[in-house]
């Protein structure tokens, strides 16, 4: 070795020594650099990102759809989203569609076998067997173990009362989308509240509607009735508190029942009232000045007007005071005090009552009025007794709350309202006319043709109403309809019931008649007496027993 | 001086690795366990809607009006069962020295709290007990 070489080899040692430091700092960059990510994402990892809990979402199904809690007035349940199965098969999976489909008949009761076959051999990815299946179905299925057979969870909507409150309430499709009732009037508040997490509270008392339905579908059994509807309504801010109309239907099946069962007659159905409309007759007479209760009628003579001959069911032959014309429902006195009113006064005082429109509603199920073409002489006769125009009974209830509740008219609600603020209210009549008409309505019940609707303890006001149906062009005297609306306690009016009775039939109870006194009135009488209690109406003092005033004087003194 | 700080590095690195991964680890369990929770809390959540239907559902007032009529020796509370202060009649003349005053609670028999028939204020028969309205 020279010295030469030796040189030679130490400049080459230092130059392989600095290209491996090079080599190696830039392996170290690179290490640090890479270390420096995976830290930092360490960091955001475990520190900064939101933790995503796996909350447990159930599949959102984008058909079916999720409703909030339906609850009476006191918390009571109405309608319910319970979860429900729903069976759907995969059709590749499926190896023999015929069998499976036999297999499936014989847990499922009521599945054609056929078609779920034809429908399996189409071999879809996607076929429903069943919507809606018990959880006992669905155990067994499971044990059929058919490895092409899966449960989708699905909302489905549950009535745990039955039939009771089935036209308010309404009901559902498979989808849960309503079709009927409340379900379908306010579907968009019943969703919101479910997204909000909380309930829709409704005016209704499960109590009161019971108590009411029980005593409808017993006056129809009693009378023979082909139907019923019935309001049970608080008149100082129109607060439902039951609404019924019989037949009625359950909304956890509602095609089950007879087809005329889904039809609302309280709301949707328009009557010509009869009688219970010369409240009104009565009441515009007398806050437009035009009549006082001094007024007298001569009833003696029936009034020709136009092809009817009017005359009165209950006839009196002498000159009634205007308390006598309504206790004792005389049409010719009515249409008197009518004629005294006028048209104009007529009419404009029905559309204050709001029976000239449709009444604004929670449910879409209400109707409209039917008006008479034009309103000349023979229209103001017929309408002052309740016959020319059709009406629902929701509308009768609702404008009754405003003769005897001090003049002022409620839109009527289903859903409870929280304080007098939000409530919508007219003023239609002067609360002296008000006073005057209960003490009127007292008088037809204390010793008119409504005196079986009186409570002990409970003194209620009122007014019959028996209508004949038109049949053809002419009317039926042996077909009526049957209704009483009266509030209580008489003096100053806390609630509301109505009655209406279709077609019922005289029994050996009431003497072979079949009219509003001896039909609708002891109905709502017992509805009274068994809600009174429960809505802690306080009692009245007792009254000395009234006696039939025969004269004008006498009314004076019992006043 | 400068191993030891490398080393020290790499002590720290190796704790704070362990420490993540320990930290990660433990929030997984944590998710875990929550995660159960949620289901259980939903699964009681809806048990508690269905025994609450089921409640709903048994407490028909149509189905307990049938068991009352059927079982109970109940009836409906009539209005006549609740009378206000007002409607009492007027009480007797005052106790006269010499005259026993005959209280039912000093009669031999029990009342049987028998009302007069048909009078509308009178205390109905089967009445359980009078409420007094305030």
């Amino acid at each position: 070795m020279t010295n030469g070489d030796m040189q030679n080899r130490k400049t080459d040692a230092r130059g392989a020594l600095a290209k491996t430091r090079q080599r190696l700092s830039v392996a170290m960059t690179g290490l640090l650099v890479v270390f420096t990510l995976l830290m930092g994402r360490l960091f955001e990892v475990t520190v900064l990102r939101e933790p995503s809990i796996g909350r447990s979402v159930a599949s959102v199904n984008e058909t079916s759809l999720y409703r909030a809690d339906i609850v009476d007035r006191r918390g009571e349940i109405l309608a319910t989203d319970l979860r429900g199965a729903s069976l759907f098969a995969d059709g590749r999976e499926i190896w023999d569609p015929a069998d499976a489909a036999r297999q499936l008949a014989r847990v499922i009761p009521g599945l054609d076998a056929d078609a779920v076959a034809r429908r399996l051999s189409t071999r879809q990815a996607f076929v429903w067997i069943k919507r809606n299946i018990s959880p006992a179905q669905q155990a067994a299925v499971r044990q059929l173990g058919l490895p092409a057979l899966h449960f989708r969870e699905e909302p489905r909507r549950v009535y745990p009362n039955g039939r009771t409150a089935s036209h308010v309430l309404g009901f559902v499709n498979v989808d849960n989308h309503g079709l009927a009732g409340l379900e379908r009037g306010i579907e968009n508040t019943i969703i919101e509240r479910r997204n909000k997490g909380g309930v829709v509270e409704l005016s209704l008392d499960l109590r009161v509607q019971h108590a009411l339905e029980d005593e409808l579908a017993a006056a129809m059994a009693r009378f023979q009735a082909k139907a019923a509807a019935g309001i049970v309504m608080d008149v100082n801010n129109g607060e439902i508190l039951g609404l019924s109309s019989m037949p009625d239907f359950d909304p956890n099946e509602p095609g089950s029942g007879q087809k005329d069962a889904l039809f609302n007659r309280a709301t949707l159905g328009v009557f010509e009232m009869g009688s219970t409309f010369k409240l009104f007759t009565m009441a515009a007479a007398l806050d437009a000045g035009k009549a006082s209760i001094a007024s007298t009628y001569d009833v003696r003579t029936p009034i020709a007007e136009g092809p009817f001959i009017i005359r009165d069911t209950h006839p009196q032959d002498r000159v009634l005071t205007m308390p006598e014309v309504l206790m004792h429902s005389s049409n010719i006195g009515t249409v008197m005090i009518a004629r005294q009113a006028g048209a104009d006064v007529q009419q404009a005082y029905l559309r204050r009552f709001g029976l000239l429109n449709a009444v604004p509603f929670e449910l879409r199920e209400s109707a409209g009025p039917l008006l008479p073409k034009n309103w000349g002489q023979i229209e103001l006769a017929t309408t002052s007794y309740g016959y020319g125009l059709s009406v629902s009974p929701l509308h009768v209830a609702a404008a009754t709350a405003a003769v005897v509740n001090g003049g002022i008219h409620h839109k009527p609600t289903l859903l409870k309202r929280d304080s007098r603020a939000d409530v919508t209210q007219t003023r239609v009549l002067l609360p002296e006319t008000s006073a005057r008409m209960r003490e009127m309505m007292r008088m037809v019940v204390a010793s008119g043709t409504g005196r079986q609707a009186d409570v002990p303890g409970y003194p209620v006001a009122g007014k019959t109403g028996t209508a004949e149906k038109q049949v053809g062009s002419g009317y039926d005297k042996t077909r009526v309809r049957t209704s009483f609306v009266g509030v209580f306690p008489a003096k100053a009016p806390q609630y509301l019931v109505l009655v209406l009775l279709d077609e019922p039939k005289p029994t050996a109870e009431t003497k072979g008649y079949a009219t509003a006194g001896w039909t609708a009135a002891p109905t709502a009488g017992k509805v009274i007496s068994r809600i009174a209690p429960m809505l802690n109406v306080p009692v009245a003092p007792i009254e000395a027993p009234a006696t039939p005033p025969a004269t004008f004087a006498s009314y004076e003194e019992l006043r | 001086m400068r191993r030891a700080i490398g080393f020290l590095g790499t002590v720290l690195l190796m704790m704070l690795i362990f420490g993540l991964y320990t930290g990660v680890h433990e929030v997984k369990q944590h998710e875990k366990i929550l995660k159960e929770l949620d289901l259980k809390i939903a699964q009681e959540a809806e048990n508690i809607r269905v025994l609450k239907a089921d409640w709903s559902y048994f407490n028909q007032s149509g189905r307990l009006q049938d068991l009352v009529g059927k079982r109970l020796k109940l009836m409906p509370t009539s209005p006549g069962q609740i009378v206000i202060m007002a409607n009492l009649p007027e009480r007797g003349p005052a106790e006269a020295p010499g005259v026993k005053t005959v209280r039912p609670s000093d009669l031999p028999f029990r009342e049987t709290g028998e009302g007069v028939p048909g009078e509308a204020s009178s205390i109905p028969s089967k009445g359980p007990t009078t409420q007094v309205a305030p």
